[in-house]
């Protein structure tokens, strides 16, 4: 589409010999809170570096609201940032940073930008040397809101905030979504992603692994089923769908992808006394994409007619 | 670990000695590796520039006769102000301890204080410090530590001091006597550094406030030498002590026992006072809370005026106080050189007479003053440099400000500033001629020093260069550069060096103004390649990827 907000085209970036991210295909809607989940070093900040043109592209290219992020007097006209780890100048107060950045940007609706500070419970007064983590980014998290722009490119903006802050700031997020914005979240805490996000990208050692709304990675996840038997366990592993077995205290916890019908048999064969099943959280979806192996990640995709947007060819991902 | 190291909870009030031996050898091999290059680069240019004063002196007064003229230097008013008490200046030792010593010092004292500053307050003020502090290790014995690897360090800049002069055949007992004093020296303003670092929050704060009390200390020492009368202040400043030292000929001992004694002093001081405050704190330290002010926020180049401003006036007071001295001793030191002989043949070769001499003499102090508008600019490119690596540059230029936008405003900025520095030093050698006699008007003055500016713009370019295409570099590549530069021009054509050599050097291609006319072709050269360096470092800045956090 024309008009997204995000767009990227076989974007890749190479630090010497290492690949940090490897053809990334990535289309965000306006108005959308985009997820973008991955472990540590996954390539998540380099995705948003890349989008702000602070480093540049070995190939691919990348727009924000149309513009080529080459072009940064007009892209960032459109965006506001929050990096992961927030350096202020120690001297000045925030008052003063939060008016230095304000002004480098235009316009600032000063009473929106003090609403902002009264929602995050931020003393401005201070300098910014004696802001704890928490507090430099409460100032980057107003510096990025209070200009209202089209797209909030955040990078683990929550993760010095305490959980009555997290919550103010996935209402800012939904608010902003609400009026149009677009939030790119880049996470590794998966309530906040799963709490917040229409849609999730899943970045592995520089590739995506998946990208689809919520409802359509839980579907494509495995169901859980917690089964209490009265007698020895019985060989679960060989069947088809199973995805993992666990023992837990007097008998099975297994996930199954696809009809669980032969596992329902065997374990009905083997002495139920109790069945539970139920969904499964976001981080063991995370986790079998992270663990799985690829012919796993594939039994899923299979089972479920839909194709995860970029597969493995080996279990290791980006070349060593 | 080792074995040692295994879970034990430490029992009493004590750590286990282990454990605290473990964290002191870990910190102490840190910080060796923070000093180690600057230690060695500035061991190599003191060794240097210790073997060229003495080969000149060798050169320049070669037998007794020549010599005994020197002792006219002794009386001089200007020369002891500048320079110290000539003493024993018949042996190349003492010459050289008088002649090339407040330079030395100098260079050295500067060297520690910088370097104490980054340890002791640098690596607190980034949050480094606490990780060190997170093992078990006190923090009076952290800055007892520090402490000994700066020591080391200043050892080893005087070893390479004596070494030298020793080799050079001045006489073991002198050599070692003076590079004892001047690892002393050095070693009393690591000890005010390591002292202003316990008092300030900001690192800048702290080595500024120490600079400063090298800049008083220098003052009280010219004070201490305008007459005979007033003698007795030498002892109040290391200036003094290495004045009062004679390593050469009759040595003092008291002079060398304050030299080796206050530094261990003032590092006591300090320990004790960095036990009294918390980490990350200081002993004046300033409120947190302060109302804005939101002057000078309105762009990336009102923003950087507004961050260098401090620093600016440092520069501008200390610049223009040099100038000013500069300009006072001017007609003393031409008068003498008219008398000398040597120099006289010296300025029949350069075809001068007495009156162009005086202009010759201020032109040449005048590059010197170039070579310090060169190093601030080469320092402010480096702030770019700074702002970049602390993170805080990616947050700017995440908003609608182009790369080239805040570089060149940046840029600009510097210019103008050294511009600044530059006009302010020539009122201030202009004044300082007049209180001290000299026959120099302020277009003389001025022409002098704006003379030196294409060096200066060449300069910045290469910094700015380094800072597009190598930042790690920025600041000690391009620093570096300015001061081999200057000491080519310097030292190159006494020793005949071949003439590409000289060549090389920028400084070479500036015209003696006042005493010879502007040169309109190597200024427009100079310029000009340094115009073109500018705009290729801001090409590759615009080009590569920002250091990320």
């Amino acid at each position: 589409m024309g008009n997204a907000a995000i767009r990227t085209e076989g974007l890749s970036k190479r630090f010497g010999r290492v690949v940090a991210l490897d053809g990334l295909d990535l289309s965000v809607e306006q108005g959308e809170i985009f997820g973008f989940l991955g472990p540590n070093g996954a390539g998540k900040s380099t995705t948003i570096r890349l989008l702000l043109h602070l480093i540049r592209p070995t190939t691919g290219s990348a727009w924000i609201m149309g513009v080529p992020v080459a072009d940064v007097e007009r892209a960032h006209g459109h965006l506001s940032y929050v990096p992961g780890d927030v350096s202020l100048w120690p001297q000045l107060t925030g008052l003063e940073i939060l008016t230095y950045l304000g002004n480098l940007s235009g316009a600032v609706d000063i009473a929106f930008r003090d609403e902002l500070v009264e929602r995050l419970r931020l003393d401005p007064g201070l300098r910014a040397r004696s802001y704890s983590k928490g507090n430099r980014q409460k100032i980057a998290l107003v510096a990025a809101f209070m200009t209202r722009p089209d797209v909030l490119l955040l990078d683990e903006p929550t993760a010095g905030l305490d959980p009555l802050m997290e919550a103010e700031f996935q209402a800012l997020a939904r608010e902003a979504a609400a009026r149009g914005q677009t939030v790119f979240l880049s996470s590794h805490i998966l309530d906040e992603v799963e709490d917040l996000c229409h849609r999730v990208a899943i970045l592995r050692e520089g590739r995506l692994v998946e990208i689809a709304a919520l409802a359509d990675l839980r579907r494509l996840g495995s169901t859980v089923f917690e089964a209490v038997l009265d007698g020895p366990v019985p060989k679960l592993a060989p069947l088809a769908g199973v995805t993992a077995v666990e023992p837990i205290d007097g008998g099975v916890r297994v996930s199954v992808t696809g009809p669980p019908a032969a596992v329902l048999a065997r374990l009905a064969g083997a002495g139920l006394v109790r069945l539970r099943s139920r969904e499964p959280t976001l981080e063991e979806i995370f986790l079998t994409y992270y663990e799985a192996t690829p012919a796993q990640r594939e039994a899923v995709a299979a089972a479920h007619g839909s194709r995860p947007a970029k597969v493995h060819e080996d279990g290791k991902g980006a070349e060593q | 670990m080792t074995g040692t190291a295994a879970v034990s909870p430490a029992s009493g009030a004590g750590v286990p000695s282990g454990h605290g031996r473990h964290a002191e050898v870990a910190l102490a091999r840190l910080s060796t590796r923070l000093v180690r290059r600057g230690t060695g680069l500035l061991a190599l240019a003191v060794a240097t520039y210790t073997a060229v004063e003495v080969f000149s002196y060798l050169g320049t007064y070669p037998d007794a006769a020549s010599r005994a003229r020197l002792a006219t230097l002794q009386d001089n008013p200007a020369l002891r102000m500048l320079q110290g008490i000539p003493h024993a200046i018949d042996t190349p030792g003492g010459f050289v301890a008088w002649d090339g010593g407040w330079v030395l010092v100098s260079v050295v004292g500067i060297w520690a204080l910088l370097t104490t500053g980054r340890l002791l307050r640098g690596e607190e003020e980034s949050g480094r410090a606490e990780l060190v502090l997170a093992s078990p290790l006190r923090a009076g014995r952290a800055v007892l530590v520090d402490l000994a690897v700066l020591a080391c360090a200043i050892a080893v800049v005087g070893t390479a001091v004596a070494v030298v002069l020793a080799t050079a055949g001045t006489g073991a007992g002198g050599s070692v006597l003076f590079g004892l004093a001047v690892a002393g020296f050095a070693a009393t303003f690591a000890g005010v550094a390591a002292i202003t670092a316990q008092a300030f929050e900001v690192r800048r704060r702290a080595t500024g406030a120490a600079a400063a009390v090298f800049g008083l200390m220098f003052l009280v020492r010219m004070l201490a030498n305008s007459s005979d009368s007033r003698g007795w202040a030498r002892w109040l400043t290391p200036f003094g002590w290495m004045d009062e030292l004679h390593p050469y000929r009759d040595p003092r001992w008291p002079a060398l026992a304050a030299l080796l004694a206050v530094p261990v002093l003032l590092g006591a001081v300090a320990v004790r006072l960095r036990r009294a405050r918390d980490t990350g704190g200081a002993l004046l330290a300033e409120p947190d809370r302060r109302p804005a002010r939101v002057r000078l926020l309105g762009g990336p180049a009102a923003f950087a005026w507004r961050s260098t401003r401090g620093v600016l006036v440092g520069w501008l007071i200390g610049v223009a106080a040099y100038a000013f001295v500069i300009g006072s001793t001017l007609r003393t030191v031409t008068d003498l050189i008219a008398d000398d002989p040597a120099y006289r043949k010296v300025l029949q070769a350069l075809g001068w007479d007495a009156a162009q001499a005086t202009k010759g003499y201020l032109s040449i102090m005048a590059v010197l003053i170039g070579l310090l508008l060169a190093l601030y600019a080469c320092w402010r490119i480096g702030a770019a440099r700074t702002e970049e690596a602390a993170g805080r540059l990616d947050i700017t230029l995440a908003r609608p400000v182009s790369r080239r936008r805040w570089l060149v405003g940046h840029l600009l900025l510097t210019m103008a500033a050294t511009m600044l520095i530059a006009v302010a030093a020539s009122l201030a050698l202009w004044t300082g001629t007049a209180i001290g006699g000299a026959d120099v008007g302020i277009t003389d003055t001025l022409g002098s020093v704006l003379n030196t500016l294409p060096v200066a713009v060449l300069l910045t370019g290469v910094a700015l260069l380094l800072y597009g295409a190598r930042p790690r570099l920025t600041v000690a590549a391009s620093v570096a550069v300015a001061v081999t530069a200057y000491l080519v021009q310097l030292i190159g054509p006494a020793l005949h060096w071949p003439r590409w050599v000289l060549d090389a050097s920028p400084f070479h291609h500036l015209a003696t103004v006042p005493a010879e006319s502007f040169a309109p072709v190597s200024t427009v050269v100079m310029t000009g390649i340094g115009v073109a360096l500018m705009t290729v470092g801001v090409a590759a800045f615009e080009r590569r990827d920002l250091a990320g956090a």
